[in-house]
């Protein structure tokens, strides 16, 4: 192999490299996160912690006399 | 995944129990997304620990879930429920089940038959059934 070929190969492989380079950055970077707050004008839903049963239990029993559905959620 | 059965219902005695907590790798606080259960009769829980999921896995009605968490996995319960011992759980669900969205038609049916009692009943003269 020439001297001349062999350069005239490295801007393609030197391209191949930086598609490679950009693919992997688009699936590492991380993307941005659904808001967990709302978006200026829609109504405040907040998202209270829960580090106790003890807080879903009186909820619900202070919700007596209502139907009342609990549903269990993965953010994803 | 959004509640628009709820949504048809705006006027309906209901209380909803929304609770998030991490079962895959790439769960977060940050990526819950409380516009899903936009209702205004929703409590909306960030569950860190998965406590509620853990505890609903050995109430019989979540004892069949696939996982060892409960999730992804809705219970329904009448007006007279309580959850007196914490240990116990709430009396039981009318029906629960999962996946929400598999299950959406069984929620629906059970969630109207629920809003609709009691019956209005309607007092036909006595002639009418004559």
């Amino acid at each position: 192999m020439s001297m001349t070929a062999r350069r005239s190969r490295h801007p393609v492989l030197a391209f191949a490299g930086l598609l490679v380079l950009v693919g992997l950055a688009s699936v590492t970077i991380p993307r941005p996160l659904k808001p967990a707050v709302q978006a200026q004008g829609a109504p405040e839903l907040p998202v209270e912690a829960l580090t106790d049963l003890e807080q879903l239990r009186a909820r619900f029993n202070g919700d007596v006399g209502k139907v009342r559905l609990i549903l269990l959620l993965s953010p994803t | 995944m959004s509640f628009d059965l709820l949504a048809q219902l705006p006027s309906a005695d209901i209380r909803i129990y929304a609770v998030w907590m991490p079962i895959l790798s790439q769960d977060a606080r940050d990526r819950v997304d409380p516009s899903l259960v936009p209702d205004p009769r929703a409590t909306r829980y960030w569950d860190e620990r998965a406590l509620s999921g853990t505890f609903f896995k050995g109430r019989p009605e979540f004892a069949d879930h696939w996982d060892a968490v409960a999730w992804d996995a809705y219970g329904l319960y009448d007006r007279h429920a309580r959850w007196d011992r914490l240990a116990e759980g709430p009396t039981a669900a009318v029906t629960s089940g999962w996946t929400i969205i598999a299950e959406g038609e069984k929620l629906r049916f059970s969630l109207l038959q629920l809003l609709a009692h009691p019956w209005q009943r309607v007092f036909l003269p006595l002639s009418a059934l004559r």
